[in-house]
């Protein structure tokens, strides 16, 4: 068994890069056409794991908020809150990526310097951070067996300010982003 | 082979037939493990919570497990809440799961009912339907079954799912719940009429006898009587201590006042004298940011403006009297210098309230420096040509047109038409050379 080899795998840098550079120009493309036509219908965001929402100030109506267990990029079924608003506005948000390539952390950020309008907004987070004001804020239990359906939170309206969200997933039936800007840039992280 | 076929079949029938038998069981299972976990309501802590017409009564509500469950309903008109912090615990098939939503400011809260079936706290003795008008609980905890805001704002929240059961302990369930709970569902009702009609109470210590409800109610309605009693008397005893000493201070108080009212008035004579040669100067500056404003602003303010300048018409009045008899006295050439300032100062708080058109009209060709300059900053403002600022009224176009020419003739800005200056630049040289004039200049025109 002498003539055995070793087999060590090593990442094709070339490979790499070539797919990282196709995917996020892609996704630029795919941006920017939004930001073109200014109105995007049934717009995903998922699949990339968790990400970070920011944005200065929300305003919503018709919010609903129940627990759930999703799929995460570091768990299959981590708990998680479905936050449902029918129709809001953000001022200054920002959704940002943070990956490890080479030892280095890089943001991929999109930003919108115009409020963005949004409709249908399907949003599943595991901690929101937030200065929240609800109208007609219903808490209730339910009696169900399906336990996601035992507890429910509800509001009219809702009003977020300087608030962070961890997200998971991300779906909008309608999305007016104006003002979008998309960058790579390189941090420093801990 | 056709014996032994028929005993497989037989078995494998069986077989098939236990396993249903077990799997119609499997709900039950579920059931009871479910029941077991306690995973009910919601637990509500706070440090501290304090309330406008706080209002408590016993209802029957549903919960995750159980469609009428006996509960405490808290009602309260306005509440803030300190340090709160809601955790909901779920079981679900991977695992227990909780819920928690944290404000690490204070929670405002306005027409805010919770009910619970287990609450713990301390500051207040709650009796059903009698409400508290301020009430204010430390060490809140409590099981919640449902909550409604109309209006709620949590400063600093943090919503949080994560596994766990988030390492809260659940207040113990309260005893009149719990007596009711094991009542058929029309005898609970009766007994809940009954707690909220003699306004009994939920929550004090020694309240729980261990006789039956009727036989509490008995004893309960006594004590509270007593603290009653004894609450009342010494709050007559405080309020005439209170009154007493009030009374001879008012005496002190009001001797030194009209002492001092007197010496206010002198001094204040004295100086109203000194004080108008300044306020001649500062009306004409003052009056300049105002005019800037008045075009800003819309219709109502302007009305608002018209009220204000009266009295200010008055107060000027009263202020140039004293000015004019001084100058009565002096030397005929003070006379002379005396009365145009007073006349323009008066012109322009008038002016203040119209725009700079009506204050043309009303000029009647007599233009001020503050008048030019404001035209000016107006003409600055809405990158216009002098002359195009009346563009309504004829006359005012062209008197606007022969002040143009006037400005730049009398400041000697004419030589510059020759290099062609832009016409912000001709505007800005124009202001310039007017700031330099005395105030209250009037601009000759042609």
């Amino acid at each position: 068994m002498n003539g055995a080899v070793v087999m060590e795998s090593k990442t094709n840098k070339k490979v790499f890069w070539g797919a990282l550079a196709s995917g996020l120009l892609a996704l630029g493309i795919l941006l920017v056409s939004f930001g073109l036509s200014g109105v995007a219908y049934a717009v995903p965001i998922a699949g990339v794991g968790d990400f970070y929402v920011e944005f200065d100030k929300l305003e919503g109506e018709g919010y609903q908020f129940y627990p759930k267990l999703g799929e995460t990029s570091s768990s299959d079924a981590a708990p998680q809150g479905t936050n449902i608003i029918e129709k809001l506005t953000i001022d200054n948000l920002q959704l940002y990526k943070d990956f490890q390539v080479g030892g280095e952390w890089i943001r991929v950020k999109i930003q919108a310097s115009k409020p963005v309008q949004i409709s249908g907004l399907q949003h599943y987070a595991g901690l929101i951070e937030a200065n929240a004001k609800f109208q007609n804020l219903v808490l209730e239990e339910n009696n169900s067996t399906d336990w996601t359906k035992q507890f429910q939170q509800t509001s009219s309206t809702i009003i977020l300010e300087n608030a962070k969200l961890k997200t998971h997933y991300l779906f909008q039936e309608t999305i007016n982003m104006n003002g979008m800007k998309l960058t790579v840039e390189k941090i420093d992280k801990k | 082979m056709k014996h032994t076929r028929l005993v497989k079949y037989k078995i494998l029938l069986l077989g098939l037939s236990i396993q249903l038998a077990f799997l119609s069981l499997l709900p039950f299972i579920h059931h009871g493990e479910a029941a077991s976990l306690d995973a009910d309501g919601f637990i509500i802590e706070a440090d501290r919570v304090e309330g406008e017409n706080m209002k408590a009564m016993i209802v029957a509500g549903e919960t995750s497990s159980s469609h009428a469950k006996p509960m405490l309903r808290i009602t309260y008109d306005s509440a803030k809440i300190y340090g709160m912090r809601l955790t909901k615990q779920f079981q679900t098939p991977g695992g227990s799961v909780s819920l928690t939503m944290k404000a690490s400011g204070p929670v405002q809260i306005k027409g805010m009912q919770v009910d619970a079936s287990a609450i713990s706290f301390k500051g207040a003795c709650l009796h059903a339907g009698k409400v508290i008008p301020n009430a204010a609980l430390e060490g809140v905890n409590m099981v919640a079954h449902s909550m409604n805001a109309a209006n709620s704002s949590l400063d600093q929240l943090q919503l949080q799912t994560v596994n766990g059961n988030g390492g809260i302990q659940k207040p113990g369930p309260l005893k009149i719940l719990q007596d009711l709970s094991s009542l058929p569902l029309e005898q609970m009702k009766k007994e809940i009429e009954k707690l909220t009609a003699g306004q009994l109470p939920l929550t004090c210590e020694g309240a729980g006898g261990e006789d039956g409800e009727e036989d509490t109610a008995g004893v309960v309605i006594d004590p509270a009587e007593d603290v009653a009693d004894s609450v009342t008397e010494p709050i007559d005893e405080t309020i005439g201590k209170v009154t007493d000493p009030l009374e001879g201070e008012i005496g002190k108080v009001t001797d030194p006042l009209e002492d001092t009212i007197g010496k206010v008035t002198d001094p204040l004579e004295e100086t109203i004298g000194k004080l108008t040669d300044p306020l001649k100067d500062t009306i004409g500056k003052v009056t300049d940011p105002l005019k800037d404003t008045v075009s800003k602003v819309t219709a109502p303010v302007k009305e608002t403006v018209e009220k204000v300048t009266e009295p200010v018409k008055g107060t000027v009045g009263k202020v140039t009297e004293p000015v004019q008899e001084t100058a009565k006295k002096t030397v005929d050439t003070a006379k002379t210098v005396t009365e145009p300032v007073v006349e323009p100062v008066k012109k322009t708080v008038d002016k203040t309230a119209k725009t700079s058109c009506d204050k043309l009209a009303i000029a009647q060709g007599e233009i001020t420096k503050e008048l030019a300059l404001e035209l000016i900053d107006q003409a600055l403002e809405e990158d216009k040509l002098l002359k195009e600022l009346c563009p309504t009224d004829a006359t005012l176009t062209s008197q606007l047109e022969k002040l143009t020419e006037g400005l730049l003739d009398s400041l000697g800005l004419l030589s510059l038409l020759g290099l062609k200056p832009s016409e912000e630049e001709q505007l800005k040289k124009m202001k310039q050379a007017l700031l330099k004039e005395p105030d209250g200049t009037i601009i000759k025109i042609k």
